[in-house]
């Protein structure tokens, strides 16, 4: 499926396709069967039953088993006769409750508590994308992690012309620009409604012709070691 | 540290390999919790019979055509079963010197420092990475900087330039952009 950014480079902006291209290596089809025939994967009801396991003693498991419910046990989990609920200790359902996030630093002190974030995608809004700084290209990108790519192509002739022209731009400055979203355009982007949000940069070559490559690179974390 | 071996050419080239680095190791983890009052919340399920059971009360199962849960299966790739091949500790991995613009259409997943003195010169070299004996191996590409030796794992994209016609059959049709996200914060002092 096509996902289109609203880009805004020199001052001119277009919304063009935003697209993913396909794996340099195919996937094999992975198949898992035995003597009677393929493999299925189903969920199941398994007989745990909803017990505070911290209340049970080791006489109470010598004596009996107190943490197996055999009455649901075996039984398909299907996915539209079952729905997500939240319990309490006492494994009743509750209603009214909070979703909280809670920051906590590498050696694992808590950072902030606070409610829990509900980002929009923001690569297609009002505000467009702004071409930010460039950078070095070979440093950036022995400087980051990149954990996704994606490419810019255009939608008609005007596009091609310019993101064809911030190609050049790029290759010629061997550079890379960083994206961002934001009155001052240094906001991280979230490609999907309550998606992550990636620092990006964009990588561009010009080809034979009037060809060229715009290549958006997904970050969230920089090459080096743990403090 | 377990030892990883690499070939180029004729010379055989070895590295101890650290504990994968993770953007939480580096900038922490954000944890999210479902509370009424102070009391912590778990996950669990509302049956259709108005039962409600805990999350773990529900399992993932592997099971064959007549429904018993399976212990042994035979794998194909591709229809056809592959026998595992040695892990990236007990087989060098050849290396080839490639551009440092290869990693702009390289996803990566995990990062592995290296330690050690392999005497490569800086530069990106791609190979392959098992951490075990397995079917299959995955694409990785070794960076030698100045500053340490990284070993990166991922899987490359084939994107193509693109003129007055764009291929839209060199793209995948299936996957949306973002759509792997899995919802989750970062640090922004990263920047």
């Amino acid at each position: 499926m096509t996902t289109t950014i609203h880009l805004e480079f020199d001052g001119k902006s277009a919304r063009v396709p935003l697209q993913s291209p396909k794996r340099a290596k195919t996937l094999p089809v992975v198949q898992r069967r035995t003597a009677t025939g393929a493999v299925t994967n189903a969920r199941i009801f398994n007989g745990t039953r909803k017990i505070d396991i911290s209340s049970l003693s080791a006489e109470d498991l010598v004596s009996g088993d107190p943490e197996i419910d055999l009455s649901m046990a075996g039984i398909p989990a299907d996915p539209d006769l079952i729905s997500t609920a939240y319990l309490d200790k006492d494994g009743q359902v509750v209603r009214n409750f909070e979703q909280i996030e809670i920051v906590l630093a590498p050696d694992g002190t808590e950072k902030e508590r606070r409610p829990r974030t509900v980002r929009a995608a923001n690569i297609n809004d009002v505000r467009p994308v702004k071409v930010g700084k460039f950078m070095p290209a070979e440093e950036t990108l022995t400087s980051f992690v990149f954990r996704a790519v994606y490419q810019i192509v255009h939608s008609d002739g005007l596009s091609l012309d310019f993101l064809r022209g911030l190609a050049a731009k790029l290759q010629t400055e061997k550079a890379m620009a960083v994206l961002g979203v934001g009155p001052k355009g240094n906001q991280p982007l979230v490609l999907k409604e309550n998606g992550s949000p990636y620092r990006a940069f964009l990588h561009g070559e010009v080809g034979e012709g009037d060809t060229y490559r715009l290549l958006v690179l997904l970050s969230n974390q920089e090459l080096k070691l743990p403090a | 540290m377990p030892v990883i071996m690499f070939s180029l050419s004729d010379k055989t080239v070895s590295y101890e390999l650290a504990r994968k680095v993770t953007k939480e190791d580096l900038y922490g983890t954000l944890k999210r919790l479902v509370v009424k009052g102070d009391e912590i919340l778990q996950r669990g399920y509302l049956t259709a019979d108005g039962h409600s059971v805990p999350g773990t009360a529900i399992s993932n199962q592997r099971l064959d055509p007549e429904g018993t849960p399976v212990e042994v299966e035979e794998i194909l790739y591709d229809g056809e079963p592959r026998d595992p091949q040695p892990s990236s500790f007990d087989e060098p991995a050849p290396i080839e010197s490639v551009a440092l613009s290869a990693l702009a259409t390289f996803c990566v997943s995990d990062v592995y420092p290296l330690s050690g003195d392999g005497g490569l010169s800086p530069g990106l070299y791609s190979t392959w990475f098992s951490y075990r004996k397995a079917p299959e191996r995955k694409d990785a590409y070794l960076l030698v900087k100045e500053s340490g030796v990284y070993l990166l794992i991922g899987y490359a994209k084939n994107s193509p330039f693109v003129g007055q016609v764009v291929p839209y059959e060199l793209f995948d049709a299936e996957e949306t952009p973002g759509a792997s996200d899995d919802d989750e914060d970062m640090d922004f002092s990263m920047m």
